[in-house]
């Protein structure tokens, strides 16, 4: 990048925030998937500064990859065709929590846990929970659309969203929405830009719908012999009119693997494990949480047990947070898919997935979100054998085959970045990647936002 | 100390989650990723790899973090950061070799305590609050002569050090438990003497005759942090030596740096030894305990009371809770204490900012993360805040005073030794 420009973006953001030494273009490389090559970071503190930016940028033609927390799963905020860097983590203020008009208007920079504990303390809820929810921002949130394990009942990111301010391509300030719950005016731009992985605009404010915050809530941890019957259970809970917040599944290979490695005393001979949390008003959460077990029992359940307290439903927790942990220090390199089927698809894809990676001579666990479909099929692999990484890409373009046939979607939560830019097609037929390109070039012509990514 | 092949084996487990960012307080004050755990382990890796050098802004990379360690509690992988910043340390040390003023501290000011007293005795006048400089507390001694920091006072250093007040050895008050040699650290010799006083007053209350040898000196922390292995390694066998003559069951440290550096710090330069210096060497340490989970250990023989009730938050500090895994035992011995309430405060666990000769060197940084644990002690209500280690005493001592907050900072011994 020329002095010159490098000077003229000085101005905008202060030296302190404009960084181009090797480290600082090192550190701000990659995100947790992959590595790129920027010429320039830039830290942006105001809606104005990213504007200026972005004109100068669009004059010249110079690729802008912005930048959350870099906790990308699959490389969204890698930027890969040099460029600048554009972190908006210190745009960080909560503006405003309206208790009346139950939202939350917040810079992208505001950690997304943060934002839980702000609404939560005025009786409000932010439902959106990823698991990276400690250290990801709320911007990187809406541009991926983040989900977590709360979506079953409460959906992801984009069902809270109610106004959004976007610096486009060319400098100009976008703004989205409104403060209304319904709102029927135009096409809905706010949606648009939930999920489009910064390559329409840089998301500079959000206006977040809030919940009253649920009473309480009860966790129940039970085992099943197969998928099959713990599969069966989820669909009688849903049948029964109970809509869990939260129904995480954990297969054989996980319960055994995990086992292992941490003596949890997990059961190993249960082919699922099914951690269910209901909440709501208390007389409605113990009714539920009744009916849950009994339906357990009835089933045939290995065990199961209840958690009353924060404490004891941590306790049930642990093989699921822990276990995550334990695999991540034990495999050289931990790869997690989010591929997601309907949920009558579950029983068939844990099958499918641990018959893919057999035939890969591939190590392979499987937990998910067993509600809502969102399965997450974790490999543990290792670079140095020979032939282990085109495996693991074969196998993974089987599995993505599989989801889509069955009618699910290669990503539920994760995002495509570059990780799963190649299997696009598979879901995306050519009238859809010529609409996305045609919705790209109206919004960014010059394609200078994120470019190398999905579209 | 670790090894390139060490510090490489803890940097390339790192997967980039940024786990850690939640938890960083030098991230939260600068929010600059370079300057994160994550960014450090990141580039230090790249250094490891020969693919990034050891430049100006790696050395600030390498100096701007307070080795509190909070990333490696939440890390999923288990990235040991220190040992990735340690061998960094170490490696610009090596080559690019300490700067005058830490050379001569190191060399000559922390090797004997003779030197140092002298040398603080000329800077007193210097340093009291009449002459125009504010009064704070003095950190670790070195970054006296390391530069001075712009805006942020030295303490006043006492007009007489410890060991002038404090005789050799101290008798058991009652029936005798044991022999126990006193590891007083630079602070309590020659800055809050109030608090070497009170250490050694509740040890003897307790029961256990102490032996405060002389020939001590600084435990070798500022060296060894900064990379210097080779100064540390002197400096921590001639601590070794000078306790080792006498028979003791324990030689207990009221500073959670120096308990730190006795216990881990020596440990791991034990390793670089061989023979007899390395025997020696991990014997010392083997011996060392912190007060609070010395007496908690033994047990407390007296009971005692506040005059008045009074409310305490407890603050932890790194090197104890992190470090040595004494989270516990100081709040045991709250408990036993009559007419004393605790209140916990939110994050009692996050560091306070001060981190050595960080404070002096970074000043906005460190009184930025300095004001979160002020406004957090604070919101328990309490007016004292107890904790372990005179460097978290002087930097939320002189944060309240900047913020106007009327709170105060005490060491856990002060208050066990004034509440008999």
């Amino acid at each position: 990048m020329k002095r010159s420009l490098i000077k003229e973006f000085r101005k905008i953001v202060g030296e302190k925030r404009c960084l181009w030494t090797p480290e600082d273009l090192y550190a701000y490389s990659h995100d947790c998937y992959a590595r790129g090559n920027p010429e320039l970071v830039l830290i942006v503190k105001s809606s104005e500064e990213v504007s200026s930016i972005l004109r100068i940028a669009n004059r010249e033609g110079i690729p802008v990859t912005p930048r959350g927390a870099g906790t990308s799963l699959c490389g969204a905020t890698t930027p890969i065709r040099g460029g600048i860097v554009l972190a908006t983590n210190q745009m960080n203020r909560i503006l405003e929590v309206s208790q009346e008009d139950r939202l939350a208007v917040v810079e992208p920079g505001v950690v997304t846990l943060r934002l839980h504990q702000a609404v939560e303390s005025v009786g409000l809820f932010y439902p959106p929970d990823p698991a990276s929810s400690a250290m990801s921002l709320i911007g990187g949130n809406v541009a991926t659309n983040a989900g977590g394990p709360r979506c079953l009942k409460y959906g992801v990111t984009r069902d809270y969203l109610m106004a959004l301010e976007v610096v486009l391509a060319d400098g100009e300030i976008l703004r989205t929405g409104s403060r209304a719950v319904k709102d029927v005016t135009g096409y809905d731009l706010t949606r648009l830009m939930c999920g489009s992985e910064g390559t329409l605009g840089v998301i500079t404010r959000i206006t977040v719908r809030l919940i009253p915050k649920p009473e309480c809530k009860k966790t129940i941890l039970t085992s099943f012999r197969t998928v099959e019957e713990a599969s069966q259970m989820v669909s009688m809970i849903i049948g029964a009119g109970i809509l869990p917040t939260t129904l995480e599944f954990m297969d054989h290979a996980y319960i055994r693997t995990v086992e292992d490695l941490m003596h949890l005393g997990l059961p190993v001979e249960a082919g699922a494990m099914l951690l269910i949390e209901v909440d709501g008003f208390r007389e409605a959460v113990e009714r539920q949480a009744k009916m849950i077990e009994s339906f357990c029992r009835e089933r045939g359940a290995l065990g199961v047990q209840v958690g009353m307290t924060q404490e004891e439903s941590d306790q049930l927790w642990a093989g699921r947070r822990m276990g995550t942990v334990a695999l991540m220090r034990s495999a050289k390199l931990m790869i997690s898919h989010d591929a997601t089927v309907p949920a009558s698809k579950i029983p068939d894809m844990v099958a499918h997935t641990h018959r893919i990676a057999r035939e890969a001579d591939l190590k392979v666990v499987i937990i998910g979100h067993a509600g809502d479909g969102n399965m997450h099929p974790i490999f543990l692999l290792d670079p140095s054998r020979e032939g282990e990484m085109d495996r693991f890409r074969k196998a993974s373009e089987e599995l993505f085959l599989f989801t889509v046939r069955c009618g699910g979607t290669l990503s539920g939560e994760h995002g495509i970045g570059i990780e799963k830019n190649p299997f696009l097609h598979l879901q995306v037929d050519e009238v859809g990647v010529r609409t996305m390109k045609a919705i790209k070039a109206a919004l960014d012509p010059k394609g200078i936002l994120n470019p190398g990514k999905f579209v | 100390m670790f090894t390139r092949e060490e510090a490489l084996a803890e940097a390339i487990k790192c997967s980039g989650c940024g786990f850690c960012l939640s938890v960083c307080p030098v991230y939260e004050a600068v929010g600059i990723e370079t300057l994160s755990s994550r960014g450090r382990v990141d580039t230090l890796r790249g250094v490891l790899l020969g693919q990034l050098e050891l430049s100006e802004r790696m050395m600030q990379i390498l100096d701007t973090c307070l080795l509190c360690r909070a990333c490696e509690e939440v890390c999923p992988p288990g990235v040991k950061l220190h040992r990735v910043l340690m061998e960094g340390r170490a490696k610009a040390v090596r080559q690019r070799g300490l700067p005058w003023a830490k050379r001569l501290a190191f060399r000559r000011l922390l090797k004997d305590r003779r030197y140092l007293s002298r040398a603080l005795g000329y800077l007193r006048p210097l340093l009291k609050e009449d002459r125009g400089i504010p009064g704070s507390k003095i950190r670790h001694l070195p970054s006296l002569f390391s530069g001075i920091a712009g805006g942020r006072g030295l303490p006043p250093i006492a007009s007489r050090p410890l060991r002038a007040r404090v005789g050799p050895v101290t008798a058991p008050v009652g029936n005798p438990r044991g022999r126990v040699g006193f590891f007083s650290g630079c602070y309590m010799e020659f800055v809050e003497t109030g608090m070497g006083d009170a250490t050694v007053g509740v040890l003897s209350q307790e029961g256990f005759e102490v032996f405060y040898p002389r020939e001590q000196t600084c435990c070798g922390a500022p060296a060894l942090y900064s990379g210097d292995v080779e100064d540390a390694l002197e400096i921590a066998l001639k601590n070794a030596r000078a306790f080792l003559s006498q028979k003791l069951d324990s030689v207990i440290v009221g500073c959670a740096t120096c308990f730190d550096c006795l216990k881990k710090g020596y440990s791991s330069l034990s390793s670089s030894l061989q023979g007899e210096e390395k025997e020696m060497l991990e014997e010392f340490s083997s011996m060392v305990e912190e007060s609070s989970s010395f007496l908690v250990k033994k047990g407390l023989s007296r009971r005692r009371r506040l005059s008045s009730p009074n409310l305490v938050t407890y603050h932890d500090p790194c090197h104890l809770s992190r470090g040595g895994a004494i989270v516990r035992e100081p709040r045991e011995l709250l408990a036993s204490i009559e007419g004393l309430e605790l209140k916990e405060m939110s994050q009692p666990r996050r560091c306070c900012g001060g981190g050595g000769s960080f404070g002096l060197a970074h000043p906005e940084i460190s009184i930025e993360i300095g004001r979160w644990k002020v406004q957090d002690i604070q919101a328990t209500g309490a007016k004292i805040a107890v904790t372990s280690c005179p460097g978290c005493i002087l930097q939320i001592q002189e944060v309240a005073r900047r913020e106007g907050a009327e709170i105060k900072a005490v060491h856990l011994m002060e208050l066990l030794h004034g509440a008999l």
